[in-house]
């Protein structure tokens, strides 16, 4: 064979270029005859396109999730799913919308693949082109011509005599610091001249007065009243590219407008001022407007607004428009006929505010107000990273709509969720609501690093937090001092550090419930279990008054010696076997088995020579082990312990370290029974018991944690007799470690202890490792009789050295007094074995009720180190918790933590919170927030459009103590808010957003509420409060393309019928793939913050609206309402009666002879196609009415399907 | 019920294994046309069949071999109309036929990736970043040249390099396991 031949060189060139850009058809050509030539290269061939694939099935969560680097871009915000994924899943669910119902016909349609995304180079706002699918030579043409294209910054936007014509312009000029040039400073000096310490540039600062201004020796960056000797102004009109500022590759030029603003700002005086979000909200008075309009002070403030720009407002919209747009903004649903009907016949003055009163006080509020708090809080029902498995946190959902029903003052929904549990003897209902911070997305995936992880989980809370509360995007200075905001590195890690302080480990063990959590149990179980608490709490007082007790002193000085001698440090009640290994003699050993002696033949094993406790235990060098007739105490519901020695081997292989077990049946092909216990490369154990079926129930210790490797150390796995995974624990030297159960399934049998052989292996298939001081009890043992044989060696130790009581340290005398409460203190042993046996009560009932993820605080002071670049593993200073200096200060006794955080937010004179939360507010109801930037209120944010609106709206939230209900109540029943949506032409030109409130608002529904608002018309929706999520019809095939194997959301099963119907806000979100109506309708994953849903068009959504068998059901539903519960209607009064209901309003007389129309046709393509009649009047699953006439009830679905899609009724107006 | 399709009759997720495999079916197309663009056309071509025919599958049959059959037929015909343009025949047959390959264990792509995953792992950050702008992102290569200041030519020669080094990688990963 050539190696390396001409040939071969040129195929080598044709691989590497045909995945990175199209071949030429002589390229093509030429790949063909070189493949031909040689099936080498047609194995070469398909690797490497087999390579690409893999490459391109990869997606950002994947990636992310293992900290493989990628392009610039917030780390946590990771899309979900590949190119191609999303592409194929756009396709089906096209083909499937179109194939549904209304059309009939069998649409095949995927989407030509568009050209992937691209981004513009430099801010030319021009696009790359493609690369021509020809030559090299052509490549390199491509290339030079696109260089050629970019903007030359230094020739640009220059006028023949710049500075002299920016000078004149100046003149003209008024201008004001904040409005005019902190923006421009912001975009273009900052970068390098602002709050960034690391990043500064010649030492000048612009974002400070007293940087700005200060005395660069003898010059100045910028002297207030001379523009021309202002170094800043200089540099602006310097010719030479190395001295221009800003520089021509940072690629921001200043435009002449920006340069004539900061030369008219220097030459009047250079006034400087703080930015406007950092100042106290100021007291304002609404300002006095001639006209007689409005109804609050709302109206006074947009008013003048609107004189100002030659606006005025629109009348008051009719009583149809309003009763629908208060109710979706109150309630997120539309009014009930009666409720429509109870407005309309209000002739009172206060019939609008009885109306928007009846509507506050409508459980559904909370419902649809919680919503948005929901996507703020990023609550969702699953990790959200790797295997995405199910996380139980519905009780939190729930928490916030109860919460907002009961109007509960802003201050303490918010300090409750921040730090309910440091508040003095914190409820339930406080501790669920600190599920705030746990909402986070989370991992468990295999080599996932777990100092990475609570970094990112830090990171994700404080920045939440920031969003929510400050109006502030901190998350850049996680690795760097802010670019724009006075928010330096080390001040966001100090705001970090109230996150830093928690208890929950950083794997999520893929399960549902990851600690720390609080059981919630259900109504049936309620009583029991909080029995069962108290019970065990009483218990374990028992146990730590004897242990605390003044006896032990004494005792230990009496009796020091005796302890030292002891066979068992925990009372021996059901030990099974107990084989301590310590008398190796002629390669036997012996053992006790049910209380009798056998001698055990050691055969290949040898006696371990690095025990830390002195000569005992063996190891396997090599394969092989040794068999003891013991019959193990697995009988249905026995509890179990097994304690241990073990050595782990010296090379670390994927084989078992060293395993116990007793499987049978294993040569005769039978399922395998017995159970075994085995660890494997990565410093895991497993315990697995098998029943008679061949599978069982099974956990996994996880790698997380995991053994270490080449020593001794002490094992106890516990097994509580249930039959769910989670009854079995792990423990490590004493301590606690977390299993892992992807499945959480339940066992299958009962009956897994029928066939269970009578042998116990050790060591058997195992390559390596040792032994020592097995015990196998039949019961159950507690945490701390699982330390106390961790410490049996130790105790014998103290007992020879330390025979006084007073010679112990405080851990030493610990330890001591748990063994006097275990081991000979018989009403402390009697309540340990009692609490014991409540344990499997314990965790049967566990595993059956709901559980909700709370935030704990750990001991000891909240700090953070500094994450140096924001890398985990770079670790700079610690530093302890603190607010950023651009605030007031905030008040502690002693270190601070989230409840200081908590009240320091909603001190009076705090500048942001009020604002944040107001503006909030205004943006749900008015479309667009005052400031429109609602999560970012930081310099690079939008600057408010009614300033002094902003701030009175603050103040009065603060003073009427933090009210909801009433502010939002203030805003619905101003003027501003009331008046028609309608816009002329010229309304349109001046103010195209309506920012400046001349007309009511209106916009497209948000997901949730068009899908709420179809099941309210249609009289399906099941107004059920509360409960575990739901999961509604959806497409197939939406999970399991992003799914791992394993994943215990991988499988989507609809709910049955009587559970569909549900409001939106209970449907399971699945972070990795969400319902797909809600995604077509911009709803966020909610895998991070988000207060602000975008807002866009997409043919997507017609598909969801016309098709979505959601929709379509809802319409023949009320088709069917409309034939039955009117037969001596006709048609008119039908069509009425229909729009009415929908629409909200009455038809017109365009709109009654449209629908007849449309009736007649359905009627028509239906009359001719039965069958697709019967198809459309059989969607969903609710019973259809087989006694209408199938022409008929097709014919009103789909015209009341048209209705559903009516401008008017997916907008709000 | 959820919604009304050509596979209601089947008693599995046509429509999810379908997309499952899409991923496999882009590589396997892209290795019979050596061109994205021509491979996309299969791709639609072959997803639009095997839907048409979703009740034809066989329950039980490895839809994976199943659906490779329908694009390499797909490719034929493509390479057919190609050789009709052209005047000559370029792709014959039998070439197809040794493109198509045999057929392989279900779990070896998941295999493959995870494989592929860890050994992202081990490269350079820049590398890893390289890769993923380019195959996770789907950024062009001529805008990443731009932005590393390099010839397209030279970025692509890079990246083909670093896919070589992941080759290696994956099979000795494989091999291990």
């Amino acid at each position: 064979m050539k190696s390396a031949s001409g040939d071969d060189r040129e195929f080598e060139n044709l691989l590497s270029a045909f995945s990175e850009r199209e071949l030429t058809s002589w390229e093509h050509d030429r790949l063909w005859t070189l493949l031909k030539e040689s099936p080498e290269r047609v194995e070469r061939w398909k690797k490497e396109c087999r390579l690409v694939g893999l490459l391109e099935s990869l997606n950002a969560a994947d990636v992310g999730a293992r900290g493989i680097a990628m392009a610039p871009g917030n780390v946590l915000s990771l899309p979900t799913s590949s190119p191609v994924e999303k592409r194929f899943r756009k396709g089906v669910w096209i083909r499937i919308a179109a194939v549904a119902a209304v059309a009939g016909a069998a649409i095949l349609f995927f989407p030509k693949p568009g050209e992937k995304k691209v981004t513009p180079v430099a801010e030319a706002g021009r696009e790359v082109p493609e690369f021509p699918a020809n030559s090299n030579e052509l490549l390199l043409e491509e290339y030079e011509r696109v260089v050629a294209s970019l903007p030359s910054t230094a020739s640009q936007n220059r006028p023949a005599s710049p500075i002299v014509n920016a000078l004149a312009t100046s003149k003209t000029m008024d201008v004001d610091f904040n409005n005019d040039i902190r923006p421009i400073l912001a975009d273009k000096c900052f970068h390098c001249h602002g709050p960034d310490e690391h990043s500064r540039k010649a030492d000048l600062r612009l974002d400070t007065e007293a940087g700005a201004f200060a005395d660069l020796g003898g010059y100045f960056a910028i002297k207030p009243g001379d523009a021309e000797e202002s170094e800043a102004v200089i540099r602006m009109f310097e010719e030479d590219p190395d001295s221009i500022m800003p520089p021509p590759e940072f690629h921001k030029p200043l435009t002449p407008e920006e340069k004539a603003k900061i030369i008219a700002w220097i030459n009047s005086g250079a006034e400087w001022k703080g930015h406007w979000a950092f100042e106290p909200v100021a007291e304002t008075e609404s300002p006095e407007v001639d006209e007689k309009w409005g109804v609050n002070e709302i109206d006074a403030f947009t008013l003048a607004a609107m004189k100002d720009r030659g606006l005025t407002p629109n009348p008051e919209a009719d009583r149809y428009t309003l009763a629908r747009r208060a109710a979706l903004d109150i309630i997120g649903l539309p009014p009930t006929p009666e409720e429509l009907e109870q407005f309309l016949n209000d002739e009172s003055d206060s019939a609008y505010e009885d109306y928007v009163d009846r509507l506050l006080a409508s459980p559904h509020y909370g419902e649809h107000r919680g919503r948005f708090w929901l996507d703020a809080a990023r609550f969702a029902d699953t990790h959200g990273m790797h295997l995405d498995n199910y996380r139980e946190m519905w009780a939190y959902r729930d928490w916030v709509i109860k919460a907002l029903n009961a109007n509960m003052p802003f201050d303490q929904f918010a300090t409750e969720q921040l730090a309910g549990d440091l508040l003095e003897n914190p409820t339930d209902e406080q501790l669920i609501a600190t599920g705030f911070n746990r909402n986070n997305i989370s991992t468990s995936e295999g080599g996932s690093i777990p100092a990475e992880l609570a970094a990112r989980y830090m990171i994700d809370r404080t920045s939440t937090m920031s969003t929510v509360f400050l109006g502030l995007t901190t998350g850049c200075a996680a690795c760097h001092d802010h670019k724009y905001d006075p928010i330096s590195q080390r001040e966001f890690y100090s705001l970090a550090a109230f996150f830093n302080n928690s208890t929950d480990p950083a794997m999520d063990g893929n399960m549902r419930d990851h600690y720390p959590t609080l059981v919630v149990p259900k109504e049936e179980n309620r009583g029991e279990w909080e029995a069962l608490t108290a019970t065990r709490e009483a218990l374990a007082d028992k146990v730590a008054s004897f242990k605390n007790g003044e006896g032990v002193a004494a005792w230990w000085n009496r009796r020091a010696g005796e302890a030292g001698k002891l066979d068992h440090p925990v009372a021996p009640e059901g030990l099974a076997l107990y084989l301590p290994l310590d008398d190796i003699k002629d390669g036997k050993a012996s053992a006790l088995v049910y209380g009798e002696s056998v001698s055990v033949d050691l055969q290949k094993a040898v006696p371990a020579s690095d025990h830390p406790y002195g000569k005992r235990g063996i190891r396997f060098p090599e394969r092989g082990g040794l068999q003891i007739p013991f019959r193990t105490p697995f009988t249905p519901g026995s509890e179990v312990t097994f304690s241990y020695w073990l050595r782990t081997p010296d090379e670390v292989t994927n084989q078992d370290m060293i395993r116990l077990d007793s499987p049978a049946n294993k040569e005769k092909k039978l399922p395998q029974t017995g159970w075994t216990i085995s660890g494997g490369d990565r410093g895991n154990l497993t315990l697995n018991i098998f029943d008679k079926t061949g599978t069982g129930i099974r956990n996994l210790m996880p790698a997380e944690t995991p053994l270490t490797p080449r020593s001794w150390q002490h094992i106890a796995i516990r097994y509580t007799g249930g039959q769910a995974n989670s009854s079995i624990t792990f423990f490590v030297d004493g301590e606690r470690r977390f299993g892992r159960r992807n499945t959480d399934t339940q066992g299958k049998s009962e009956k897994f202890a029928e066939h269970l052989p009578e042998l116990l292996k050790i060591g058997q298939s195992a390559v390596t490792g040792g032994i020592s001081d097995l015990r196998i009890f039949s019961r159950s043992l507690s945490p701390e009789e699982m330390s106390l044989l961790k410490n049996e060696f130790e105790l014998r130790r103290l007992a020879r050295e330390k025979p006084r009581f007073d010679e112990l340290t405080t851990g030493e005398r610990e330890l001591v007094s748990s063994l006097y409460a275990h081991r000979f203190n018989e009403e402390a042993i009697a309540a340990n074995l009692k609490w014991m046996a409540t344990e499997r009560r314990h965790d049967y009932l566990y595993a059956r009720n709901p559980t909700t993820q709370i935030f704990q605080e750990e001991e000891g002071g909240a700090m953070a180190r500094i994450l140096i670049r924001g890398e985990y593993d770079n670790l700079g200073e610690a530093v302890p918790a603190a607010t950023p200096a651009v605030f007031p200060a905030m008040e502690t006794k002693g270190p601070a933590n989230r409840l200081d955080l908590a009240k320091w937010l909603f001190r009076p004179d705090h500048p942001m919170t009020a604002r944040v939360t107001v503006n909030r507010l205004w943006q749900n109801v008015f479309g667009t927030g005052l400031v429109k930037t609602a999560g970012d209120f930081g310099i690079m944010g939008e600057k408010p459009t009614h300033p002094g609106l902003l701030d009175f709206l603050a103040k009065r939230f603060i003073e009427s103590g933090w009210d909801m209900k009433a502010m939002l109540r203030f805003m619905v029943t101003s003027a501003t808010y009331r008046q028609s949506a309608v816009r002329s032409p010229a309304m349109l030109a001046s103010d195209p957003e309506n920012r400046f409130l001349s007309a009511g608002p209106r916009r497209r529904l948000d997901a949730e509420v068009i899908r709420d608002q179809a099941l309210a018309v249609s009289g399906i929706l099941d107004r059920k409060i509360g409960g575990e999520s739901v999961r509604p019809y959806q497409p197939p095939g939406v999970w399991k393309p992003v799914a791992f194997a394993g994943s215990n959301t991988r499988e989507f099963v609809q709910d049955p019928v009587e559970k569909i119907h549900r409001r939106s806000v209970y449907t399971f979100w699945k972070r990795t793939a969400i319902h797909p109506a809600f995604s077509a309708f911009n709803a966020p994953n909610r895998e991070e913050c988000s207060v602000v849903r975008e807002r866009t068009n997409t043919p997507l959504q017609a598909l969801v609206l016309l098709n979505d068998v959601q929709h379509v059901e809802a319409a023949r539903v009320l088709a069917e309402t409309l034939l039955k519960n009117s037969p001596e209607k006709d048609d008119a009064a039908r069509i009425d009666d229909a729009f009415l209901r929908v629409v909200g309003h009455p038809a017109e007389a365009a709109d009654r002879t449209d629908l007849a129309a449309l009736l007649e046709m359905a009627r028509n393509q239906y009359g001719s196609d039965i069958g697709k009649a019967k198809a459309l009047h059989g969607t969903g699953d609710l019973p259809h009415d087989e006694s209408l006439d199938p022409v008929e009830a097709a014919s009103w679905t789909l015209l009341i399907n048209a209705l559903m899609n009516r401008d008017d009724v997916i907008n709000q107006s | 019920m959820h919604v009304l399709r050509t596979s209601d009759s089947l008693p599995f997720d046509f429509e999810a294994e379908l997309a499952g495999l899409q991923p496999q079916l882009r590589y396997f197309a892209l290795s019979l046309t050596g061109s994205m663009h021509d491979a996309e056309e299969v791709i639609q071509n072959a997803n639009r069949i095997a839907l048409e025919k979703a009740g034809e599958f066989e329950v039980g049959t490895n839809l994976k071999a199943w659906l490779f059959k329908i694009a390499s037929l797909q490719a034929k015909s493509f390479h057919r109309n190609q050789s009709r343009k052209r005047g000559y025949e370029i792709v014959d047959d039998e070439l197809l036929e040794s493109l198509s390959g045999d057929p392989e264990p279900e779990d070896a792509f998941e295999n493959e990736r995870a494989a592929l995953l860890s050994c992202l792992e081990q490269l350079r950050p820049a590398h890893q970043e390289l890769i993923t702008s380019r195959y996770v992102h789907g950024r062009k290569v001529s805008e990443l040249a731009l932005e590393h200041e390099i010839l397209p030519n030279a970025l692509a020669q890079k990246l083909f390099r670093i896919r070589n080094r992941l080759a290696d990688c994956i099979q000795s990963r494989l091999q291990e396991s």
